[in-house]
């Protein structure tokens, strides 16, 4: 949200972030409808580990909570609590990728891949558009740890840093959809 | 309230949430079931509402603009009922099509067969 009044490079970003919404929205739909079309494999809720899963889970909405902080750190002009809490973001997101990839390459390995049916398309592409995005995110929050270390417009900085904070706390919200509706309801078979 | 209560309130309430949803589910899938699969469905969504709602505040700040209007909340807002329709709309409309509520010769008037092709 915008922080000062007036901030329209906030706005804008948050218009365009509301604009990643709706394409979520429309991956979420497709995985809906379908869900069920697996040609008689197993869908991907049966075969995912639900424990790996809430620790996935844990460890990007603990990184949610450090990038709050980066961004409270930023306001109050605490360059080294802002870097730590920036690298704890970062370590954590890094770590969920790694988890996901774990995953991702041992459904394939399987035989599961998206190419084997619908629905395992729609799973790949819904949940593998999300980690892009962290993957992207966290390269995105490399470079402003780089920034924070070597520059001194502390203003840019830390209007950069508020909308990272944004991005990085919108993929967790997305995720609280994924888990919830690709993962749970597939486990009760919904 | 300040911003560091904020961040936390709304980090400690997310792990309760999520937590409740993953035991909810574990439960059901160990065969200990405490509700039926319809009423976990309800909860489960409940959940998650919550769960997006304490972010959106906590974390997002959603709706904390001190100048009015509040544009981005009027924004996510629009964004919202986006959403809504065409999740809504798309599972609705396939739904439909998959039960054969629809006659396809309604949409498909010359019909469902694809036309012949010439090759090249």
């Amino acid at each position: 949200m915008p922080a000062h009044a007036g901030d329209k490079v906030l706005f804008g970003f948050w218009v365009y972030l509301m604009s990643d919404v709706v394409l979520f929205a429309s991956l979420f739909a497709t995985h809906a409808v379908l869900q069920g079309q697996t040609f008689g494999a197993p869908s991907i809720a049966e075969l995912a580990n639900l424990p790996f899963v809430l620790w996935e889970t844990l460890i990007l909405l603990t990184s949610s909570f450090t990038v709050g902080l980066t961004v409270y750190f930023a306001a109050k002009k605490r360059k080294v609590q802002t870097f730590l809490a920036l690298a704890a973001t970062l370590a954590l997101g890094a770590a969920f990728l790694s988890m996901e990839l774990y995953e991702f390459a041992h459904l394939v390995k399987e035989g599961h891949g998206p190419w084997a049916n619908a629905s395992y398309s729609a799973f790949f592409t819904l949940v593998g558009t999300h980690g892009l995005h962290v993957f992207l995110g966290t390269v995105w929050g490399m470079l402003l740890v780089v920034q924070l270390m070597v520059w001194e417009a502390h203003a840019t900085v830390a209007r950069r840093l508020m909308c990272f904070s944004l991005f990085w706390h919108f993929l967790d919200v997305i995720w609280i959809f994924i888990f919830t509706f690709v993962y749970l309801f597939g486990a009760l078979q919904v | 309230m300040s911003t560091l209560q904020n961040y936390s309130i709304g980090f400690l309430l997310s792990i309760a949430f999520t937590l409740a949803a993953f035991w909810l589910v574990w439960q059901h899938v160990q065969g200990a079931a405490l509700f039926s699969a319809e009423k976990l469905v309800v909860l489960l969504v409940g959940l998650a509402v919550a769960q997006l709602y304490v972010q959106l505040i906590c974390f997002l700040h959603l709706g904390a603009e001190k100048q009015r209007p509040r544009w981005s909340l009027i924004i996510f807002a629009f964004a919202a009922v986006v959403v809504v329709v065409l999740v809504g709309g798309t599972i609705w409309i396939m739904y439909h099509l998959d039960r054969g509520h629809t006659d396809l010769s309604e949409i498909y008037p010359s019909g469902t067969v694809s036309p012949q092709t010439q090759d090249d």
